[in-house]
């Protein structure tokens, strides 16, 4: 699709303002020069000079892709810039619309001006460049994907897939931090860790299609994606509200997934309520990482489950009741909860289910809180008396009898020997 | 030793990448900038429109056998 230059100016403007007034980001064009034709960023002057931004301006310039999706590039001071082309009318002509630069993290920022303040500097050189970055905007993974999105839309009024993000590596990064830098190998480390955001990009994409598909983790190991320490070093002096914050982000994309998969909207906002909820009372990252991981199966969970009634016939009604319990099996959930729910009488409701399923109610209930405490004895060091109490057993004589019942051995045998289940 | 007037800044910096040890750039006003290092490159590259503060400063490097490296970016001190 080819564009008029003064289309592209005045969505510019409009892109521009935008960015400005929400998050104090610039926004730029250039033509295919590199010169510099307009810029909203109150430091452009300084910016258009660094051998930083000019080497992410030849890589937007040579890459292909741009002439049709934007890209994310970070810089080697761990600036970051989306970019793409607005392709003109005029045969061969483009102009490459850039929005940044800013970063992902507050602790970048921090770490630019610690190393400002180090450095042997005059009075003035060190107040501009302090001014410089103390106002580089720090911005989330969600609104530099909204940044992607809304630039594509403002530059071509066309939408792109809702998934589509594209990180970009440098193609000749300069080796400027070997000899003689030992100051600045922590430059390397927070590189590193820009690209590691990178690939959790790709890995959150992998994740919600598995929920997508109802596909659970076939190793334990993959638990670790939820633990990395990388990340961890990476967060605010409140680590841990910044990591549940985080989360609570992504277990808003799970929910979406879960009901592209197949889930009722309502079923898959009561997960998501129980999850976070569960989530905000970890007092510990390593407590919060892993409600995010049984997070992330109960909704896998959840499309497994509404594609196996979806492929036996079973009716609307008694399928929302499945995901009801589903949803709050760690309530004490009633017949009579249920029955007001689907707008039925006990009776009617207690039939059909059976009728359908083959199950009473309440053995289904007994059922999903016993296949929920197998989930938690394989994927967490809680003790059996924690578990029992989680699924809403009365008592833990009560869950083991429970268990072995449907299971032909006891939570303890199951959990040192999972694959001897009878199930 | 100064920076001589018509000097390529970015293939300046890159010849710096061949240097031994550290090579740094020091200014009237008291700026004293270690050219290896990616924070000062991106201050001394966006200075450049300060004439002045290329034309007053010098260039440092902290083993002398550097200069010779360095040498066509380099007037020769009189």
């Amino acid at each position: 699709m080819k564009i008029s230059a003064e289309h592209v100016e005045e969505r510019l403007k409009l892109l521009g303002g935008l960015m400005y007034s929400a998050k104090g980001i610039g926004a730029w064009c250039f033509d295919k020069n590199q010169h510099l034709l307009y810029s909203t960023y109150p430091y452009s002057k300084d910016l258009v000079k660094s051998p930083y931004t000019k080497e992410i301006l030849r890589d937007i310039i040579e890459d292909p892709q741009t002439m049709s999706e934007p890209g994310i590039w970070t810089d080697e001071l761990n600036l970051v810039w989306i970019a793409e082309k607005a392709v003109q009318d005029v045969e061969g002509t483009y102009m490459v619309i850039v929005v940044g630069p800013f970063l992902f993290q507050k602790q970048l920022k921090e770490h630019l001006i610690k190393k400002l303040t180090s450095l042997h500097l005059s009075l003035s050189t060190s107040m501009h460049y302090s001014r410089i970055f103390e106002s580089m905007p720090v911005v989330s993974h969600d609104f530099a994907r909204a940044i992607f999105h809304m630039l594509h839309y403002i530059i071509y009024d066309e939408f792109l897939p809702k998934n589509a993000i594209h990180f970009k590596e440098l193609k000749n990064p300069k080796q400027t931090k070997e000899e003689g830098q030992v100051k600045e190998n922590a430059d390397d480390k927070l590189q590193l860790h820009i690209n590691d955001f990178a690939g959790m990009e790709e890995l959150e994409k992998r994740l919600l299609d598995n929920i997508r598909e109802g596909t659970r983790p076939k190793k334990e190991g993959e638990k670790r994606v939820f633990t990395n320490d990388s990340i961890q070093e990476f967060l605010l002096p409140d680590e841990l509200r910044t990591l549940k914050d985080n989360m609570i982000i992504f277990l808003d994309h799970c929910t979406s997934a879960a009901v592209e998969g197949g889930v009722p909207l309502q079923t898959a906002k009561e997960i998501e309520s129980r999850e976070i909820h569960k989530l905000e009372l970890a007092h510990t990252i390593n407590h919060a990482a892993n409600a995010n991981w049984n997070a992330y199966l109960a909704f896998i969970d959840a499309v497994r489950h509404e594609q196996s009634i979806q492929n036996q016939g079973i009716s609307k009604p008694v399928r929302e009741t499945m995901n009801f319990i589903r949803a709050n099996f760690q309530e004490e959930i009633t017949l009579a909860d249920m029955a007001k729910r689907m707008h039925y009488t006990e009776y009617y409701l207690s039939r059909k289910f059976s009728k359908e399923t083959g199950m009473k109610i309440q053995d289904y209930l007994k059922h999903v809180r016993i296949e929920m405490s197998k989930v938690m004895l394989v994927t967490s060091h809680k003790s059996i008396d924690q578990i029992a109490e989680e699924v809403c057993f009365k008592s833990r004589s009560h869950f083991d009898h429970t268990f072995k019942k449907l299971e032909g051995m006891t939570p303890i045998q199951y959990r040192n020997n999972p694959r001897a289940s009878k199930i | 030793m100064k920076l001589k007037g018509n000097s390529s800044m970015s293939d300046f910096l890159e010849r710096i990448a061949e240097c031994a040890h550290d090579v740094y750039f020091e200014t009237k006003e008291g700026d004293r900038l270690n050219l290896k290092s990616t924070l000062s490159k991106f201050i001394f590259t966006t200075s450049l429109e300060n004439a002045d503060y290329f034309t007053d400063g010098k260039v440092i490097c902290e083993d002398v056998n550097d200069y010779s490296i360095l040498s066509d970016y380099l007037e020769k001190d009189t």
